[in-house]
């Protein structure tokens, strides 16, 4: 197993490189670069960007550089093992006072994600404070959809073909049916109009600038069970038919007659047997679940005016914010792969079967 | 309780097919239901629609406007200011406001009260340029000023100029002892710095703007005394005034010299500063020093009535009051008096909801026409009223043909004249404003509104009858008479005529004017077809000279020499002909030469830029819109739509009616400065 993880991260480093170069491609690849997007967007609610600024702009962004310079500062930047960055400017040379240069070796640094074009900020610095509450609203949802999907999975195999099936089953479906934006807009509208609830943002406007306490704490919550039902309900639906299905497959196997017969009593063995072998494909992706943590459900957050991570992605790739937009995608990248390779450990670990393949 | 033996397949399936079916009809009735109820079709109340009163978009005379005076020399100085600036004075960190205001404060009378100070005037975006905007369309303050109808030109850091040698001296007269926002002195050094260091700077001005380079020399700077400057043009130039009070005047008074001088390598070693650069992840001196001069800088001092405190992404972002700002009302209180302007960043259709839950102080941008009927229902529920400005031009869209295209065939067609005014009278102005716009606004050209003083009449109402029959008989009339077997017309060549209406994906949001306008000119024998395309794809095409029929915004016609791209090859921005106006901006070095009428129409503005009297610039451009009547090179669509504002009924001196367009800024040029929230 051990050898099985170290093989597993090496091939991680050729997978991400490659990442990185298609990312950044594609960023790219586009017409245009990020200065045209900002001044047609300017030129369409009305302003006007005489061509001389146009041109100052341009040098200010230093968007001129040919791609492969630009992919290869930008990689070498974002690395923790590079050139560093001489105070010259340069990469590849260091000047030193006595007017020779030498070769500047590469070594060990801190990774810099560049700059944001339009922020005016550094990627880290944007990312970080969007991080805490996305990974609140991501834990809720995830603790939301598990919570709800599981029992509803588990009842709905045990009790197929019920009255309390069907319901669920076609609750489930419309779930999958709706567009999570739909969703959103209707519940918002809801939210104004019956309840008077501000709509869009996670607070009231009497607490946005509010410093943390226990009632803006309060207030949060009061607002986090909109986007949370919205990015939950789908993720919910397709669980409880995941469940339902894996666990229809071992309800009917002849370990449970078996235990059943030696006398275990009926809740013990659904969940110590056939519950656990069910459970696997939701293991099976928690590598996902990783980067959605970081940039789930980008158009809910986008419609519902959430401070979170996906909004900022989806406004750089639509920019050509490409430091912003590449640094996301590579983030996330990482993630996925450190995610996959987590759910593979776990479900090593978890069933027995795996391990028995992994070493015939 | 839970029993295994139970967990068998039960076989009865007609029932279950029949219990599904019922269950998802009874559901699809109950979605069906709850849609309608949403919608609020099923409220809809024609007496409640005909209560709603019909904006007033003509109005010449506006009610209440603010005015503005020079505080007299021989009034005692007392003066008042806000309790919080009175309080860091109280406690030594602020001198008294008598100190910190000019010798001349500037008086404004506002438009219907003085004060009360305080309170938080509240505005969302949907990107970060959005609050960048704030320089532009709030503070706005420049040597002059436009007033708020877009007659006529205002003091502002200037108290008065004299223009000399028929239009090529300018001396503008500072006012003494304006500070910037850190109590540093504001004078003639600062302007000269921008002269010097900025605008001939290669690095910070690659390209002097042609304002400044007029006669083929770029314009001279001279520093008479501290509060004294002077521009010397090569040649008359008559616009100069005009481009202080819209454009330039602004951009030049933003470069505090005593703070920016520590980022300019001629003060400062150019090692020290893109070494300093480098720790902000930069790597030029000029980067840097943008990145100092940006409206996010917190250290940079202002000349503007509030100044940025949280830059985005700060959520929200804030601008509070500027302690040294320069103008009182007319009992000598200083402003503003609305403490500070909050930003946050959103949706679009985000914002528009939270327009109508009455989130929003004072605004228009980002407000969706479409909702307009939704806005005035829930005016006294948000608590808000909806105020509907005179239209300046910008709300008109222009259909243009791509007089440069590279399609040799088709650029031909475009040039025909009877083509455009046929393509002209083929559109349905009328079912495009009931359909797109809710009937409101008027079928117009691209020319000069009614309140404009360059108003034409003859241009702005030619060629706008829906006549197809016209259109046809004209079109048939210049070689397009034979069609095909789907009535399509043939060019010359044989092929038959399509054409792509052209627009980026997230424009005016009125694709259904373009899908309307599109089958109009399939009904008279010209395929079109939309074509919404991403911004950036957009603007390539546009710039290869590709697209077909371009669609875009008017440019603020009501003072129509500040931009005048759609009545000749202009700028980058005349999408009708772009190499034209690549010729006209070069002097003829690239691009192409413009056709005759073309060549006519730059000459008169030519003359029209080296004449100072605004009679005579009137007679001029109204020269130009007749030949621009008898070309129709740019077809006009449906203007005069109001542009609509959100204002919160605790909000005091915005006016009721005044003149919403770019060159104005709006609302910059209504002194948002003299706004104040009255919660009383």
């Amino acid at each position: 197993m051990f050898h099985l993880i170290l093989k597993r991260l090496f091939w991680m480093v050729p997978t991400l490189f490659a990442i990185s170069f298609i990312s950044f491609a594609l960023i790219q690849l586009p017409p245009g670069d990020y200065l045209t997007s900002y001044i047609t967007a300017l030129e369409e609610t009305g302003e006007s960007v005489a061509e001389e600024q146009v041109e100052a702009l341009r040098r200010r962004y230093n968007l001129d550089e040919p791609f492969f310079l630009q992919y290869s500062k930008w990689l070498n930047n974002l690395l923790p093992f590079g050139f560093t960055r001489q105070e010259s400017g340069a990469y590849l040379s260091v000047y030193h006072e006595d007017g020779t240069s030498s070769f500047n070796w590469p070594g060990f640094k801190w990774p810099d994600f560049g700059m944001s074009f339009e922020w005016n900020r550094q990627v880290t610095e944007l990312i970080g404070e969007r991080l805490f509450l996305t990974v609140v609203i991501s834990i809720f949802t995830l603790l939301f959809t598990w919570a709800l999907a599981i029992p509803i999975g588990i009842y709905s195999a045990v009790r197929q073909y019920s009255w309390g099936d069907y319901t669920f089953s076609v609750l489930g479906f419309i779930g999958l049916a709706t567009p999570n934006f739909l969703l959103a807009l209707i519940f918002m509208y809801v939210g104004y109009s019956v309840f008077g609830i501000s709509a869009g943002g996670l607070f009231s406007p009497e607490y946005v600038e509010a410093d943390w306490s226990v009632a803006k704490f309060a207030d949060l919550i009061a607002h986090l069970w909109i986007p949370v039902i919205v990015i939950g309900t789908s993720g919910t639906a397709g669980l409880i038919r995941v469940m339902r299905g894996n666990l229809l497959d071992e309800l009917p196997k002849q370990y449970v007659m078996t235990a059943r017969a030696k006398g275990l009593s009926p809740w013990r063995l659904l969940v110590k047997y056939p519950v656990r072998v069910a459970l696997n494909p939701l293991i099976s992706t928690i590598g996902w679940v990783l980067p959605g943590i970081v940039s789930g459900s980008v158009i809910v957050a986008v419609v519902l005016g959430l401070p979170t991570v996906g909004p900022l992605l989806l406004r750089a790739l639509q920019n050509q914010d490409m430091y912003l937009a590449g640094s996301m995608v590579m983030l996330l990248s990482f993630l996925t792969v450190i995610g996959t390779l987590i759910s593979d450990i776990l479900l090593l670990w978890l069933d027995p079967r795996i391990r028995y393949e992994g070493k015939s | 309780m839970l029993d295994l033996k139970n967990i068998r397949f039960r076989h009865n399936f007609a029932t279950r097919l029949g219990l599904v079916f019922i269950v998802l009809c009874a559901l699809t009735g109950l979605l069906a239901h709850v849609t309608f109820w949403l919608s609020g079709a099923g409220q809809v109340d024609m007496a409640s629609i005909e209560a709603i009163p019909a904006p007033e978009r003509q109005a010449t005379e506006p009610k209440a406007l603010h005015s503005i005076s020079e505080w007299p020399a021989d009034k005692p100085r007392t003066f008042g200011q806000a309790p919080a600036l009175a309080a860091r004075v109280e406690a030594g960190e602020l001198p008294p406001v008598a100190e910190r205001l000019p010798e001349n404060p500037l008086v404004i009378h506002p438009a219907h009260q003085l004060g009360p100070y305080g309170g938080t005037w509240a505005r969302h975006g949907t990107s970060p340029s959005d609050i960048g905007i704030f320089e532009h369309r709030l503070a706005y303050d420049g040597l002059v000023r436009w007033d708020p109808m877009g007659r006529e030109i205002l003091p502002n850091l200037a108290t008065h100029w004299d223009i000399e040698d028929e239009g090529r001296t300018y001396t503008f007269y500072l006012r003494r002892g304006v500070k910037w926002s850190d109590g540093h002195p504001f004078t003639a050094d600062d302007i000269a710095f921008w002269y010097q260091d900025v605008l001939h700077n290669a690095d910070l001005t690659p390209v002097i703007p042609t304002e400044y380079r007029k006669g083929g020399n770029t314009v001279q700077f001279e520093k008479v005394d501290d509060y004294t400057i002077r521009f010397r043009y090569a040649e008359p130039y008559g616009l100069f005034l005009k481009m202080m009070a819209s454009n330039l005047s602004y951009q030049l008074v933003r470069y505090p010299a005593h703070y920016l001088k520590q980022f300019h390598p001629h003060y400062t070693p150019v090692a020290e500063l893109e070494k300093q650069a480098r720790t902000m992840g930069k790597d030029f001196w000029y980067q840097l020093f943008q990145d100092r001069l940006d409206y996010r800088n917190i250290e940079c001092p202002r000349l503007w009535a509030w100044v940025v405190s949280k830059p985005p992404p700060a959520r929200p972002s804030e601008f509070v009051r500027n302690p040294y700002y320069w103008k009182v009302d007319n009992e000598g209180q200083q402003l503003p008096y609305i403490d500070r302007i909050t930003f946050e960043i959103y949706d679009l259709e985000t914002i528009n909801i939270k327009a109508i839950n009455g989130e929003l102080g004072m605004q228009g941008r980002h407000l969706t026409f479409q909702n307009y009927p939704i806005f005035m229902a829930n005016q006294k529920r948000g608590g808000y009223k909806i105020r509907h400005w005179l239209d300046g031009g910008d709300s008109n869209t222009a259909i243009v043909f791509n007089l440069n295209h590279k399609d040799l065939v088709l650029r031909q067609i475009f040039h025909q004249r009877d083509f455009r005014i046929a393509m002209s009278h083929a559109i349905n102005r009328d079912a495009i404003r009931e359909a797109a716009f809710l009937g409101i606004g008027e079928s117009r050209q691209i020319s000069p509104p009614p309140i404009s003083a360059y108003h034409v009449p003859e241009h702005a109402y030619a060629y706008l009858e829906f006549d197809p029959a016209l259109a046809n008989k004209l079109l048939d009339g210049i070689g397009l008479k034979k069609r095909d077997d789907r009535g399509i017309r043939l060019r010359p060549d044989g092929e038959p005529l399509l054409i792509h209406i052209e627009t980026s994906s997230t424009m005016l949001g009125a694709g259904k004017m373009f899908e309307m306008i599109a089958a109009n000119w399939r009904a008279v024998g010209v395929e079109a077809k939309v074509k919404t395309q991403a911004r950036q794809l957009y603007a390539q095409r546009r710039n290869a000279l590709l697209c077909d029929v371009l669609v875009w915004g008017g440019a603020g016609e009501t003072i129509p020499t500040l931009d005048p791209r759609w009545f000749l090859p202009y700028s980058n921005s005349s999408f009708h002909a772009l190499d034209y106006a690549r010729w006209y901006r070069s002097g003829g070095k690239l691009g192409t030469e413009p056709t005759t009428d073309m060549l006519r129409v730059i000459e008169l503005f030519g003359q029209l830029e080296r004449t100072v009297e605004e009679e005579a610039q009137i007679r001029l451009f109204k020269e130009i819109l007749e030949i621009n009547r008898q070309n129709l090179w740019v077809i006009g669509t449906v203007g005069a739509i109001p542009p609509l504002f959100i204002v919160k009924d605790t909000f005091r001196n915005v006016p009721e009616v005044a003149v919403g367009c770019w060159p104005l800024r709006t609302p910059g040029a209504t002194a948002p400065e003299s706004y104040a929230i009255d919660e009383g």
